[in-house]
């Protein structure tokens, strides 16, 4: 009777294991994919955390309502007096507002979330926000000395152990960081180390350098989450019905 | 009827976390020109950068009647809220708590779109500001 006890009680103990390892496997348990060179596989649709302001904290909602989406902001931004003068102009011109493309950091922030294609040569970015793509070349080519400007730059990233580190420059400096109007000239020098911890997350810290207006660098650590399976990026088209220009608004033909 | 009340329900408790900022708002809207417009809708534009709403009705604040235009969410935010382009019906009642555009002209950015029946949404950003009657 003793030794049937014992016999019971070991398979409940055995079962229970089983159980557990199973459950541990589904889920968020999943195992981080990889690329064909072993280093961890970024492809998918991606919610963000919405910064509105690189000094600033954001925590929960993601731009696109996911949960759990984060960003630990730069706090007091180290402006230069160039950089404080820049920053202070009044009446800014909102070039997003016009349907210009947002720019690099910027798009990191939007209200929108992004995807990644991930090869072992390059990193797609693709951003809902206007529709935007950017190329990060991942096969070992330095930076170019001296790119051309562009609204979000040239990056080359390489891989250090399991973390993508991105570096990107040859900015037109016509963006501003955030939608709260922070400038950077086309000294910006932007750095992002990226991990895929697990199956539903990416940590992302981006640190921005820029000597002409900030006198030291910021850093900001964001969450992204993986959105649900079927959910995909969608159309964006700024100039489709952007009525309020600077403003000025059109009248609709309902209001004429 | 159940996915439209539940629908609705995903709206009102996401809305207020909603996060639209194509434009800053300070720079097409007056934050201290609240305006409220009740009236019919006569049109509904289901587009980027952000939906727009027209009303044939009267602001309470001024007495001015027009057919008045207010900026909403965009298009992909408010899809995934559950909320689609036959949300807001041409011929529905609403009162609408907004801002007035800079230009003094009868548009202005949507906060709050509110039925005859009391269901009341918040349309705009959690970053825009918050019309009186809702804070």
């Amino acid at each position: 009777m003793k030794k049937n006890f014992v016999l019971l009680l070991a398979g409940v103990v055995i079962l229970s294991v089983v159980a557990i390892s199973i459950a541990a496997q589904s889920g968020s348990a999943k195992a981080v994919p990889r690329l064909a060179n072993g280093k961890p596989d970024f492809t998918g649709v991606w919610d963000h955390p919405r910064v509105g302001d690189v000094a600033k904290d954001a925590n929960g909602k993601c731009a696109g309502e996911t949960n759990g989406c984060k960003n630990t902001g730069a706090g007091d931004l180290p402006f230069t007096s160039l950089g404080k003068a820049e920053n202070e102009k009044k009446d800014k011109w909102d070039y997003g507002a016009h349907c210009m493309p947002w720019g690099y950091v910027r798009s990191y922030g939007t209200p929108y979330p992004h995807a990644y294609v991930h090869h072992p040569d390059r990193l797609v970015v693709v951003w809902e926000q206007d529709n935007a793509y950017h190329m990060i070349p991942t096969d070992g080519r330095p930076l170019p000395k001296d790119p051309e400007p562009t609204w979000r730059g040239t990056s080359v990233g390489h891989w250090e152990g399991d973390t993508l580190v991105i570096e990107t420059v040859g900015f037109n400096g016509r963006t501003w960081l955030d939608t709260a109007e922070h400038p950077h000239s086309d000294q910006l020098r932007v750095v992002e180390r990226m991990t895929r911890p697990d199956y539903d997350h990416i940590n992302y810290e981006v640190t921005m350098e820029d000597p002409k207006f900030y006198s030291k660098p910021m850093k900001n650590l964001r969450t992204f989450v993986l959105m649900k399976p079927g959910q995909e990026l969608y159309e964006y088209s700024c100039a489709e019905n952007n009525r309020c220009e600077s403003g000025n608004c059109t009248p609709a033909d309902v209001q004429k | 009827m159940t996915k439209k009340l539940s629908g609705l329900l995903l709206f009102m408790l996401l809305a207020a976390t909603a996060a639209y900022a194509h434009h800053s708002f300070a720079a097409e809207f007056d934050r201290q020109k609240p305006v409220k417009v009740t009236g019919k809708i006569v049109k509904v534009e289901w587009m980027n950068p952000h939906i727009w709403i027209y009303v044939d009705g009267k602001d309470e604040v001024t007495g001015r009647a027009a057919v008045w235009g207010f900026s909403a969410g965009p298009p992909a935010t408010l899809s995934r809220r559950g909320i689609n382009k036959d949300f807001l019906k041409k011929g529905d009642t609403v009162k609408i708590d907004g801002f007035l555009a800079k230009d003094g002209s009868p548009n202005g950015s949507g906060g709050t779109v509110t039925f005859p029946d009391g269901r009341s949404v918040f349309t705009a950003s959690a970053e825009d500001p918050v019309p009186a009657n809702k804070k």
